[in-house]
Formats: structure tokens, C-alpha cells, sequence
């Protein structure tokens, strides 16, 4: 072969030689080389705000019907399970109706309240407020109420506006089931009306 | 026959409130009726009834109270006069306390009693009805009872 054709021949074997080298070393830094950044490491996490177990009931109701027929409808806006257990429950801005048989009705509404399944009762706290279909509206700071039975007297005295006069009472019970059939309101330790002819 | 004696003495406002105070109060649910039961007295002015029974009767229209009939022996103190009876009906609006039932009425030591008495707080006046019977008492003993 012409020794002119030597080098151009040398540099083709030459190439045939580097040019898949480049191509592999080029490939390579696909892959091999580290990016710079660690994509899993710095992924935005939000810090939770408050303990994230705390469950949330939103919108809790519960529902009973007495033996006699009288049915007793509680209805929260919101409750959360007490260290955990669910049966015993902190509700907020609780609202109980109690419906009796003969189609009269009370309502126990409160701010706060703890509703527990073991003792089937329910202990209203803050500005509990009382009103029933006889024509009484009333106030408490305490009250508790059965869940399965028209049972309910207040831990505190009770002030509010009867049918006619204003009214206050050291305590409030509400009975249903012993003294007779129809359900009794019940306010003992010490009873004062004042009732005004002028204006009721 | 009737015998027309003063009571209590001086007109009284039945405008004024009225406080009722007992023990206890009982209110049925499905009808409404409210029951004071353990040393009610109910007061107005200067006039005082004291019983251990009072039932409130309300108005119609369920803001007024209508009367208030107390039993089980009644006992009704205005100024210096007292009543005793078994029964008493005091009707707020008219400002009348109709008593019924071994009606005892002393005023001073003189006693007078009957079958019934209407006690008239607006201007101060009893009407006794129904076997009406006075016992005056001589002298400065105290009246027997």
C-alpha cells in the first residue's frame, strides 16, 4: 500500500477506535456521574401543626327511644375521642332534644360536653341552656342527662323565665319514669317565682 | 247570712308582683300544670299566704297566671289581721282570696269564724258567708283558741 495511504488508513483505525470510546464515555455520564442534588431528601414536608393522631368526629349525632316511646336525639357539631377510647367522647356545642311520647318536647342545649357509653349518660357543662315545650326557658352551669332513658338533673342552681314570672331553683330534675307517666320537671332545693301582673 | 268586716286594713296595690318561694315545684310535661308543694308562701305587698299546697292555674293565653289555689291549710296575714283555712283561691287579676272550709279569721283577740270568706285586698274588706259565728272576748285574755 502507498505510504500516503498509511496515515489516512492509520487515522480511520485510530477513530474507529476512539469514537466508541467518546460514545461510552459520554453515555456514561448518564448515570454514573452524581447529580447534585438528592431528590427524596429535601421533598417539601409539611410540619403537622398539633399532635396528628388527634382523631376529629365532625357532625356527631346520637339517637334512643325510651321504653314508653320518648326519644332522645343528641346531636354535637363537632366530638373528639378523650385519651384515645371512643367511649368516652368530648362534644362541642351539644344540642339534645328530648321528645316525649305525648309530643312534648325539651331541649338541653350546652357549649361543651362529655358523652360517656359506659355510664350511658351525657355531663353538659358552660352555659347550659334549658327549654321545654311548658313554657320554661332556663340556664345551668352543670347538667347531666341518661342516654337511654328521660333522666336528667342539673349539678347547679337554675334561673330563667317560666310561663309566667321569672324563676329561680337550687335544682332541676327531669323524670319520666317512676312518679307517673307523663314526664315531670322536678325543681327542688328552694323555689322562688316572681311574677309581675303588669307584665308577665 | 253574711257579716262585712274590715281586713287588712288599708287598700293594697294587686298590681304589685307577686313572689311565690317554696321547697319544691312540679310541673307535668305534657300538660303544663305547675304544683308548689312544701312551705309555699306567696307574698304581695303586705298581704302573705302561706300554705303547703298551691297549684298555679294559668291564663288561657299562658303568659298570665289566672289564680292560685292553695290547700291543706291556708293561713292569710295582712297588716295586723290573720285568716285560717282549709282552702284558699287567690286570683291575682281581681285581687280577691276566696278561703272555704272552717274559716278562722282573728282580729285583735276578737275571732270570727264561717264556712267561707271572700277577702277583698283591693280595698281591704272580707265578706263571711255561711254559718258566720263571733267570738268576742271580755276583758284582756288572750283569746283562746
Amino acid at each position: 500500500m502507498a505510504p500516503r495511504g498509511d496515515t489516512y488508513s492509520r487515522f480511520v483505525g485510530w477513530l474507529k477506535l476512539l469514537l466508541p470510546l467518546a460514545a461510552l464515555a459520554l453515555l456514561s455520564t448518564l448515570f454514573l456521574l452524581p447529580r447534585g442534588t438528592e431528590p427524596t431528601i429535601d421533598l417539601p414536608f409539611m410540619q403537622g401543626s398539633g399532635s396528628p393522631g388527634r382523631e376529629q368526629i365532625v357532625g356527631p349525632n346520637f339517637a334512643g327511644t325510651t321504653a314508653k316511646g320518648d326519644q332522645l336525639r343528641l346531636t354535637a357539631e363537632r366530638a373528639e375521642p378523650v385519651d384515645g377510647a371512643l367511649d368516652r367522647i368530648r362534644a362541642f356545642s351539644l344540642d339534645a332534644a328530648l321528645d316525649m311520647a305525648d309530643g312534648s318536647r325539651v331541649t338541653l342545649r350546652s357549649a361543651e360536653g362529655l358523652v360517656d357509653e359506659n355510664t350511658r349518660s351525657a355531663d353538659l357543662e358552660g352555659a347550659v341552656e334549658i327549654t321545654s315545650t311548658t313554657g320554661y326557658v332556663m340556664t345551668t352551669e352543670r347538667m347531666r342527662t341518661a342516654l337511654d332513658r328521660i333522666e336528667a338533673e342539673t349539678l347547679a342552681p337554675v334561673s330563667g323565665k317560666g310561663p309566667a314570672g321569672e324563676f329561680t331553683a337550687g335544682r332541676l330534675v327531669i323524670t319520666g319514669e317512676e312518679s307517673s307517666d307523663d314526664v315531670q320537671l322536678l325543681f327542688t332545693d328552694g323555689v322562688k317565682l316572681v311574677y309581675d301582673p303588669k307584665d308577665p | 247570712q253574711g257579716a262585712q268586716v274590715a281586713f287588712g286594713g288599708m287598700q293594697q296595690d294587686t298590681d304589685a308582683p307577686v313572689e311565690v318561694t317554696a321547697d319544691q315545684l312540679q310541673v307535668n310535661q305534657s300538660d303544663g300544670t305547675a304544683l308548689y308543694t312544701g312551705n309555699v308562701v306567696i307574698g304581695q305587698g303586705e298581704m302573705r299566704l302561706a300554705a303547703p299546697r298551691v297549684l298555679v292555674i294559668y291564663t288561657e293565653g299562658q303568659g298570665r297566671i289566672d289564680r292560685l289555689e292553695a290547700s291543706g291549710g291556708v293561713t292569710l296575714v295582712s297588716g295586723e289581721e290573720a285568716a285560717e283555712a282549709e282552702r284558699a283561691d287567690y286570683s291575682i287579676d281581681t285581687g280577691t282570696v276566696v278561703m272555704t272550709g272552717n274559716v278562722l279569721l282573728t282580729q285583735g283577740n276578737n275571732a270570727l269564724t264561717s264556712e267561707r270568706m271572700v277577702v277583698n285586698l283591693e280595698d281591704g274588706t272580707a265578706e263571711m258567708t255561711g254559718r258566720v259565728r263571733t267570738v268576742l272576748n271580755q276583758g284582756d285574755d288572750a283569746a283562746q283558741q
